[in-house]
């Protein structure tokens, strides 16, 4: 189990993405405007920040939620 | 291993960048809105300064992606402005974007060895606005009630990018 929970990881990403409502909890990451190209290597630097290793940009790409990309940050962070 | 790569315009892009620039996605987000004719495209590619101009097409793949350019190069002043569009949708939201813009300021900042860059943004152009306050940039006044006018010295530059940089060099493994 990682030590990030998924409420600090989520007022983290809010954080560096400069994101000010709270839509970003639960919507698809596509939706929101910060996460675009700037935004996922933005992102990508908070998980090694957070989590200790570098996600695959794929997975950046591929999660539909927040909460899916916490789930991939939790199972890649336990193998590092 | 994915490669971006990025070359100089040539005769033989100029419609594929004209074609680009025509499209909604491209064309909404720039100050000039006008819908570019084929012979115009042409005529300005001839009467293009290559001092004060250099425009690039960006490539991920071998596969072309998008265009990134140095515009109002001067180097007495030591100023430049810089410019970004992605024309293949399907590479809207890549890291190779941020690659291409990375590599050109790098380009004008060390090897041209301007100073200040500026840029003229849409205030709606979300994209536009997140890059180039990751970038650095710095709000500088308002020239008209949609557009801003930003800067970008190269000191903010070098400290703002750091971080991207790395991820560019070490994840992605691309060179810079």
């Amino acid at each position: 189990m990682s030590n990030v929970s998924f409420e600090e990881f989520s007022r983290e990403f809010a954080k560096d993405l400069e994101i000010e409502d709270e839509q970003y909890r639960t919507a698809k990451l596509e939706d929101i405007p910060q996460y675009d190209s700037m935004g996922k290597i933005i992102v990508s630097l908070t998980i090694e920040r957070l989590f200790g290793f570098q996600i695959a940009y794929e997975f950046l790409d591929e999660s539909e939620t927040l909460q899916a990309l916490y789930d991939v940050c939790c199972t890649q962070g336990q193998g590092k | 291993m994915s490669k971006a790569s990025l070359r100089a315009i040539e005769f033989d892009d100029i419609q594929l960048l004209r074609y680009w620039r025509n499209l909604d996605h491209v064309r909404n987000c720039m100050v000039m809105t006008n819908y570019i004719e084929r012979d115009g495209q042409r005529k300005w590619f001839e009467g293009l300064n290559r001092d004060s101009a250099k425009y690039f097409i960006f490539s991920f793949d071998m596969q072309d992606v998008g265009c990134v350019n140095l515009t109002k190069i001067n180097v007495t002043e030591k100023t430049f402005e810089g410019g970004v569009f992605c024309g293949d949708t399907n590479f809207l939201n890549h890291w190779v974007n941020i690659w291409a813009c990375i590599k050109i300021y790098n380009y004008a900042f060390f090897e041209l060895d301007l100073e200040t860059s500026f840029a003229t943004i849409l205030k709606d152009n979300t994209p536009a606005l997140n890059l180039n306050r990751s970038l650095g940039y710095k709000f500088l006044e308002d020239s008209d009630t949609n557009i801003g006018r930003f800067v970008l010295t190269r000191n903010d530059y070098v400290k703002s990018s750091e971080k991207i940089q790395r991820y560019l060099r070490d994840f992605a493994k691309q060179t810079l």
